[in-house]
């Protein structure tokens, strides 16, 4: 074990680049999915991400768990970097939750295969003491020991992806990487798995890496929120800081986008426009310049740097004191 | 916004949905009233399994053979829709009523494309030309903000994101300039920022043309910004309708109160206070909501 200070999860300037083709004949271009992002992840923390989709967020979920090996930069799990040979010993530590419950559990499997998997693919226990654990790790996620045998397909949304929560603690992992594992279900039944995995959280001591478009859900489970925009971090802060002082335009407007349940307010105008861009060939200077209603001269020619504030960091050049000094000089 | 001197564009009464299954008949929509105004927007809220797509499938005439619809009343303008026959029924749709399905992405057909898609309800039902159809399909996608609308009516659905897929099917919905709009769920698949966006491309237009909308969704966040009324399905009966104002304000009915304490919120107490939904066949007796209930007797 390291000191408790190391970060549990950190990504040092991580890049993933993939090769696209444009139609048939056409040429080769790099489509950078992640472009240099760091992140630190500490213990029993709870890192919401957010943005929309085609922003890298599920690529890097995908970097995470080991199943895509970023084109540079590190991956580091309690200080160590992650590489290839040490798939198992990372399955063990990280496992995921996805977004659809539908289609992320095998149809052929009955429920306590599914769950047993891990255990088998681990080569712990025997077959009785796994079962016992299956039983377990049922209770604890609240499905009763008779769904055992039932197959996805006997089964509800909801009960899915308890399932499939199950699964992914069978293992007893110290960081649940969670791709929006909420938004294919129902609100009523949301809520439910929102409870849930925050219960499991005390419960496990668990450090959850949480992805979703939608902020609300974020506040309601997150201690610190990453903003991520065509694959880059444009702001991060702790949950209190986001959710009182947002500070980076492309924030304020997903803020903005959350439909509360107050009547009489009208469909708010996000001043986004209606183009997400084309990440192949990206605006110039600050990316989210065509669709930031703040937007200046320099941010169409030079990209931001990023800037420490009291809780985390920002990229926008109306946050950047000597872009700002400069712009009242001139 | 709305005249009550008007007739309603649309009134239903006793609308009910018997499906027969392997292991008896599943009451999916058990006897729902409502009337909708030119103009208005109506929101029909519930879960998964309520029964709202049933009713709006039987409203277009969608449901095939197997499933019969019956009401008292299911009039569209004069026009009773149980009794009209199909050619009656086809005149109908996407001329004067279309619908907007949830799934952008198996609604359209993957080896049409864009262009042929938009141009067929107007070709069918306006007779008009291709170039006049052509002019109004672009005219349209430039209206639901997609940029490069000429290039875009010859590409293909895989080719367009979900978000610009189900800018296509609201365009689509919208060439004959229909008087009722139903949208399934049509911002659910979709982000936050785009649906946003969505919602207020629908009610411009709405404002603009004086469609009359219905509005299935289960996102009481999307209700309370654009609904004029409000109808609560649960296990397929209406259990409370009214202004959506009233709705919010004081929900007498505990299931939509239960929805309403479900929604994430700042400083809300985290515990959603609704239970397990029942599941249709096996309802028990009285409102069909016992086992969901907190505040049961």
């Amino acid at each position: 074990m390291n000191s408790p200070d190391t970060p549990i999860l950190e990504l040092r300037d991580v890049t993933k680049t993939y090769t696209v083709k444009q139609g048939l004949f056409g040429k080769s271009k790099p489509l950078t999915a992640l472009n240099g992002i760091s992140l630190q992840l500490n213990r029993s923390d709870v890192l919401g991400l957010v943005g929309e989709s085609g922003c890298g967020k599920s690529t890097m979920a995908k970097i995470l768990l080991g199943l895509e090996a970023p084109t540079s930069g590190q991956v580091l799990v309690d200080g160590k970097p992650i590489g290839g040979e040490n798939r198992l010993e990372l399955a063990r530590r990280i496992q995921p939750i996805f977004q659809d419950p539908y289609s992320s559990l095998n149809p052929r499997k009955s429920i306590e295969d599914i769950i047993a998997l891990p255990l088998r693919v681990h080569h712990i226990g025997d077959e009785a003491s796994r079962l016992k654990k299956v039983r377990d790790i049922l209770d604890v996620v609240g499905l009763p020991s008779r769904v055992l045998t039932n197959y996805p397909s006997q089964m509800s949304g909801g009960q899915r992806q308890r399932v499939a929560i199950a699964r992914a603690l069978v293992m007893r992992p110290e960081i649940v990487i969670c791709d929006e594992p909420t938004s294919a279900l129902d609100v009523s039944v949301q809520s439910q798995i929102l409870n849930l995995l925050g219960e499991l959280r005390r419960e496990f001591n668990l450090t959850y890496l949480f992805i979703s478009h939608d902020l609300a859900v974020v506040e309601h489970l997150a201690t610190r929120v990453a903003v991520m925009y065509l694959g880059q971090v444009v702001e991060e802060n702790s949950v209190e800081g986001m959710f009182v002082q947002t500070r980076h335009p492309y924030s304020k407007a997903l803020l903005e986008s959350v439909l509360t349940p107050e009547p009489g307010l009208g469909v708010p105008d996000t001043h986004l426009g209606m183009a997400y861009p084309n990440p192949i060939e990206p605006p110039s200077g600050c990316h989210f310049h065509p669709r930031c209603a703040a937007v200046s001269e320099i941010c169409k020619q030079q990209a931001p740097r990023t800037q420490l504030t009291t809780y985390g960091r920002i990229k926008c050049h109306l946050h950047d004191e000597t872009v700002q000094a400069k712009l009242v000089q001139a | 916004m709305t005249d009550n001197t008007q007739n309603p564009i649309l009134r239903v009464k006793n609308l009910t949905i018997d499906i027969p299954t392997a292991t008896g008949t599943l009451h999916a929509v058990r006897g729902i009233d409502f009337d909708l105004m030119r103009g208005e927007t109506l929101c029909i809220v519930g879960e998964s399994g309520s029964g709202k797509s049933l009713t709006s499938l039987a409203l277009m005439g969608l449901l095939g053979r197997a499933i019969r619809p019956q009401a008292d009343v299911m009039d569209f303008e004069r026009t009773a829709l149980l009794e009209a026959s199909p050619k009656t029924l086809r005149s109908l749709r996407g001329a004067r009523m279309s619908m907007i399905f949830q799934e952008p992405m198996t609604s359209l057909n993957p080896s049409y494309t864009i262009g042929d898609q938009l141009m067929e309800a107007l070709l069918i039902h306006g007779g008009t030309s291709r170039k006049t159809a052509r002019g109004r399909a672009i005219e349209l996608l430039q209206k639901v903000g997609i940029t490069a609308a000429e290039s875009r009516l010859s590409q293909f659905p895989h080719q367009l994101s979900g978000g610009l897929r189900q800018r296509v099917m609201i365009a689509m919905a919208l060439m004959c300039e229909p008087e009722l709009i139903i949208a399934d769920e049509p911002t659910t698949a979709l982000d936050v920022t785009i649906q946003a966006q969505i919602l207020r491309l629908l009610v411009d237009l709405q404002a603009e043309m004086g469609m009359a909308l219905i509005l299935i969704t289960h996102d009481l966040g999307v209700v309370a910004r654009i609904a004029d009324k409000v109808a609560v399905m649960y296990a397929g009966a209406l259990v409370e309708t009214g202004p959506t104002a009233d709705l919010f304000a004081a929900p007498s009915h505990p299931y939509p109160r239960g929805l309403l304490n479900c929604i994430p919120l700042p400083g809300k107490p985290d515990r959603c206070e609704t239970g397990h939904y029942c599941g249709h066949r096996a309802l028990p007796r009285g409102g069909g909501l016992g086992l969901h209930l907190p505040h049961q007797m």
